[in-house]
């Protein structure tokens, strides 16, 4: 066991989740928002009561049960062992997925300073792989290392995005947010259905907070107030940026930007402010990727722990790191970024990255679900017990809605996948049933 | 009469003046059976509707024009009329039918009602549409959104490959009715966009190949001349899918009924024969279902 010195604390773990959630989500948010117009922020008032929901749950989960192994240890709960290992596969399978993805829009997003990069398939594939390994690098020194190097990046969501929802107040002119409001005539009902998809899977990766329960101090008292918080905190963030945005630029102009923050900035202040802002949100999208190996290699780690990924998962360096296990998911990563080289790969990597929120929110209901027997166990009391089964059922139906929305391709197959996972377990289950003895044997076969 | 004789010799006069252009114009007939000659107006580099090759011309629109030719060998009793091809250009099309330059301009165009001032137009003889040309690593998401379907159907979430690349510019040719209809469509199409214009097709075929746009719209049946072109650019395709329909027609002189009636005439027979087909499959990409119809609603019983 690791001294604690190593470990990240609640300030680290919390900048950890806000940073996993925005990643490079946050970048285009704005642009995406204002092409529906201003109405489409009334999708928050579903989308962050749903989320925060969520955040509750698991929360209460992580008080009751102080377990290690996160979702996948909730879902034991009442899903027992098959449960823990179909919700660590489809979870690990979803951020080494995600994780590509979220490295090939970063470097995307640095195309602006090395225009390089942008001269074809092979410089973005480079990039990609290069930020793959200099991310998993970065990992080597153990949480504590990640926390410290998370809790700089963040600085790259906090000034031009957390800064903009501050003083971009005193810029922001109500009648240009009013213009905005509804550009292109649509029935308040229909504008908020197709902004939903905008905000909806906006918050995944608050289940971060508990994936790191291994690695965090306190984790009774510190993954459930990270995990609350780094929602509150991403939820705040999200509502009040893109609300201030709209009432600084106008909507036309808004609505065709590839860089809405680094826009608002150069309008603002000067374009060398928004050149500046545009580095800076690429670093805090490098800072997430480096979180969510870090949350890749975590999960991956507890899930051998148990006896159900291989061995070499589990074996940590002086530093608390799994550095063997980061360097087999490096190795996994870098052959589908390869892939995408070829165009029409790359299609079908975009197919595979939809699947990946699939086999990410069949976890948070198997995790979610957990909770009922975990208060159960801890023999919690009639009032506690209902307010939380009201929470739960609230964020069952704001997962279900979410995966139904993911439509039936990515569902699709993310269903197959999930099959495929049943067929692993069949072989790794015998680990977990007593053979029968010599004695029972005889006497069924006299 | 109270009008005094002077005032009324003026008025005459200045209205025999004013309708000689008319009346000069208004008898095609008689100016082909005077002359024996039959001028078909054309625009030369338009194929596969007209084409100029040497002092003749070839396409779709031409072998209509000598049915109509036929036709007035026919009626008029002129088995020895001559056909003479006269190209013209855009800007002078108008005024060459109009002043009786030529008898008729093949090359089909849409009837508009400012045109319509000028001259007169046979029924339709083509159904031009709106559509677009792409390069064949056209992003995902912008084949989606000109095939009219959702830019991502799968979710938007942290891990979307960002659209922030696909900053995509379209191209269409100046002052259409192409562009102000891009111009609408632009907001909802769904991804980030940007509108340039260009002179003629040939200028926005190259923008695309060259990578400096993203979709050129123009007319289906000149887009795919273009690319089938010798020396065209390779890396390019036009999608299946119509903007916009227009019928486009054949000018003929305006006020002159007689005319415009043994053009239709022709015409629709032509339809019902089943030469338009022929020529259909010869010149432009054949029919289909919706096309025949549109040959029923276009002939006149």
């Amino acid at each position: 066991m690791a001294d604690s010195s190593k470990k990240m604390s609640l300030m680290g773990l919390t900048t950890l989740v806000t940073v996993n959630m925005m990643g490079s989500g946050i970048i285009m948010l704005p642009t995406n928002m204002a092409q529906l117009g201003a109405v489409s922020l009334l999708s928050w008032i579903f989308t962050a009561i749903g989320s925060m929901a969520i955040a509750y749950c698991f929360a209460q989960c992580g008080v009751f049960c102080a377990r290690s192994g996160g979702l996948s240890a909730y879902t034991e709960e009442a899903h027992s062992k098959s449960g823990f290992f179909l919700c660590s596969y489809l979870y690990f399978l979803s951020l080494a997925i995600a994780n590509v993805a979220v490295a090939i829009s970063a470097v995307g997003y640095m195309t602006a300073f090395l225009p390089w990069l942008g001269t074809g398939a092979i410089p973005l594939c480079v990039g990609t792989i290069a930020l793959i390994w200099l991310t998993t690098f970065a990992n080597f020194g153990g949480p504590g290392i990640t926390g410290k190097i998370g809790a700089f990046t963040v600085w790259g969501v906090i000034i031009p995005v957390a800064g903009l929802s501050i003083i971009g107040w005193f810029w922001f002119k109500p009648d240009v947010l009013a213009a905005a409001w509804n550009p292109n005539s649509l029935p308040i009902s229909e504008a908020i259905a197709k902004a939903i998809p905008l905000t909806l899977w906006a918050f995944l990766g608050m289940e971060s907070a508990a994936q790191a329960t291994d690695a965090v101090e306190n984790p009774k008292r510190n993954v459930p107030l990270a995990c609350l918080f780094g929602t509150l905190g991403a939820a705040v963030v999200y509502v009040l940026s893109t609300t201030v945005i709209q009432g600084i630029i106008p909507n036309a102009e808004l609505a065709k930007s590839s860089a809405p923050f680094a826009l608002v900035y150069a309008t603002i202040f000067s374009p060398m402010v928004g050149n500046i802002v545009m580095a800076l949100a690429v670093m805090a999208c490098v800072g997430s990727l480096l979180g969510w190996q870090f949350t890749l290699a975590q999960t991956a780690k507890m899930t051998a722990d148990q006896n159900l990924f291989l061995k070499l998962f589990s074996k940590v360096n002086s530093m608390n790191a799994p550095v063997v296990g980061m360097i087999v998911c490096g190795v996994l990563q870098t052959l589908m970024a390869l892939s995408t080289i070829s165009p029409d790969a790359a299609a079908q990597f975009s197919k595979l990255v939809s699947l990946a929120a699939v086999t990410n929110l069949i976890p948070y209901i198997t995790a979610l679900t957990g909770l009922l027997v975990i208060m159960h166990k801890a023999g919690v009391s009639q009032a506690i017990y209902s307010r939380n089964v009201v929470v739960l059922i609230i964020a069952i139906t704001y997962s279900l809605y979410a995966l139904y929305a993911c439509g039936k391709d990515a569902v699709m197959g993310g269903t197959l996948v999930l099959a495929v996972g049943y067929l692993l377990y069949g072989f790794l289950a015998k680990r977990f049933t007593e053979a029968p003895s010599a004695n029972q044997a005889r006497a069924g076969n006299p | 009469m109270n009008v005094p004789f002077a005032t009324t010799t003026r008025l005459l006069l200045a209205f025999a003046l004013s309708t000689l252009p008319l009346v000069a114009g208004a008898n095609t007939l008689e100016r082909v059976r005077s002359s024996h000659t039959f001028t078909l107006g054309y625009l030369p580099d338009l194929a596969p509707f007209s084409k100029q090759e040497g002092d003749k011309a070839s396409g779709y629109a031409i072998d209509l024009c000598l049915k109509v030719a036929d036709k007035l060998k026919s009626e008029l009793g002129l088995p020895d009329l001559q056909v003479h091809y006269q190209p013209v250009t855009v800007s002078d099309q108008v005024s060459a039918v109009s002043q009786g330059k030529v008898d008729i301009l093949c090359t089909p165009t849409p009837p508009t009602l400012e045109r319509r001032k000028m001259i007169s137009y046979s029924i339709p003889i083509y159904t031009a549409g709106l559509s677009v040309v792409v390069r064949n690593d056209a992003a995902e998401p912008l084949l989606n959104v000109l095939n009219g379907k959702v830019a991502n159907t799968g979710p938007t979430w942290r891990a979307s490959i960002n659209n922030g690349l696909a900053n995509h510019t379209y191209a269409t040719i100046e002052g259409g009715v192409t562009e102000d209809w891009i111009r609408e469509q632009m907001r909802l199409l769904g991804v980030i966009a940007s509108l340039v214009t260009v002179a003629n097709n040939d200028e926005g075929i190259k923008l695309v190949a060259d990578g400096k746009a993203d979709a050129f719209f123009s007319e289906r049946m000149l887009l795919r001349n273009e690319i089938a072109k010798e020396g065209a650019a390779k890396n390019l395709m036009i999608l299946d899918r119509i903007f916009e329909y227009s019928p486009v027609a054949m000018m003929v002189d305006r006020n002159d009924e007689d005319f415009r009636l043994l053009v239709d005439t022709a015409l629709s027979e032509a339809y019902y024969s089943g030469f338009v087909e022929k020529a259909y499959n010869q010149y432009l990409d054949g029919t289909n279902p919706t096309v025949k119809k549109l040959f029923r609603v276009y002939a006149l019983p």
